[in-house]
């Protein structure tokens, strides 16, 4: 029996034109790899839409969206044996992919080491500096999506901030 | 120091897609919600559902017992079997008038 998602197509309609770009770009700054990236949107999508019934406060909507977004990033990962948890600190596969990857532009050097400063970062860290540096989200919203405090939040991204500059500062030289 | 990093940075990213990737990413994520707003349309919601059985059901049944009533009650077969039997069995009504001479006959 084809199962039933109770959504009408305008919702579908909005959050697509609403969200497609942002969760791809989170999305992609997690795995890294396009390929992968346009393998979870996808995933996310279906996710959003099954389970849009269970969003009780439309506030939320967006940190809602985000938090799929982010577990189905980190299940990816985790299928992939690379990451365990959100502790977990081991990046290097996600560098090696970062400099094989079809569609990464080594062409600012800069900018590349920035990112594989990002990278080296442990995945909760990693999170919270992505979604504050890049999407611009209040902490409020950073907390609900990663499960943790507004002060945890804020936290991560301070020592986050600290330890990409000592990164670059140390590559550099 | 820290702050002139961020700040030559700023928002970019290594990260690069595919010519017309959006468009097409767009239309395969539309597809999916109309295939998933398809399989509503053609599916009733499990409470009206229970109520068009409900009601099929019980016109289903009222033809039912209207047809035992109409076709097995032994009254109804009585008349009927007499009526057409008059209507089609009248030889034994015409045999008095057999024979016209005896009917003007019997005239006073």
């Amino acid at each position: 029996m084809a199962k039933i998602i109770t959504i009408d197509r305008p919702t579908a309609e909005e959050l697509i034109g609403r969200y497609h770009k942002p969760l791809y770009w989170h999305i992609r700054r997690m795995v890294v790899s396009h390929e992968d990236a346009e393998d979870v949107l996808q995933e996310t999508f279906i996710q959003i839409f099954e389970h849009l019934a269970d969003l009780k406060d439309v506030s939320q909507e967006r940190a809602w969206v985000y938090r799929i977004a982010t577990n189905e990033a980190l299940q990816w990962l985790r299928s992939r044996h690379e990451f365990l948890s959100l502790e977990d600190e081991d990046a290097t596969p996600l560098i090696n992919t970062l400099q094989a990857d079809t569609y990464t532009d080594t062409g600012d050097a800069l900018v590349l080491l920035f990112q594989e400063a990002v990278l080296t970062l442990p995945t909760m860290q990693r999170t919270v500096f992505n979604l504050r540096y890049y999407d611009e989200l209040p902490y409020e919203e950073i907390a609900a999506i990663t499960g943790s405090s507004v002060g945890a939040a804020k936290t991560n991204y301070h020592f986050a901030k600290e330890k990409i500059s000592k990164y670059i500062l140390e590559v550099r030289g | 120091m820290e702050q002139n990093i961020f700040e030559k940075v700023g928002k970019k990213m290594p990260y690069i897609t595919p010519e017309g990737f959006f468009n097409r990413s767009e239309k395969e994520l539309r597809a999916i919600a109309n295939h998933k707003f398809e399989i509503i349309n053609h599916k009733l919601p499990t409470v009206n559902r229970r109520w068009y059985y409900a009601i099929a059901a019980s016109i289903v049944l009222a033809i039912g017992i209207f047809g035992i009533v109409r076709f097995s009650s032994p009254a109804a077969t009585r008349v009927e079997a007499s009526f057409y039997s008059q209507t089609y069995d009248n030889s034994a009504d015409w045999s008095d008038f057999a024979d016209a001479d005896i009917f003007l006959d019997n005239i006073d």
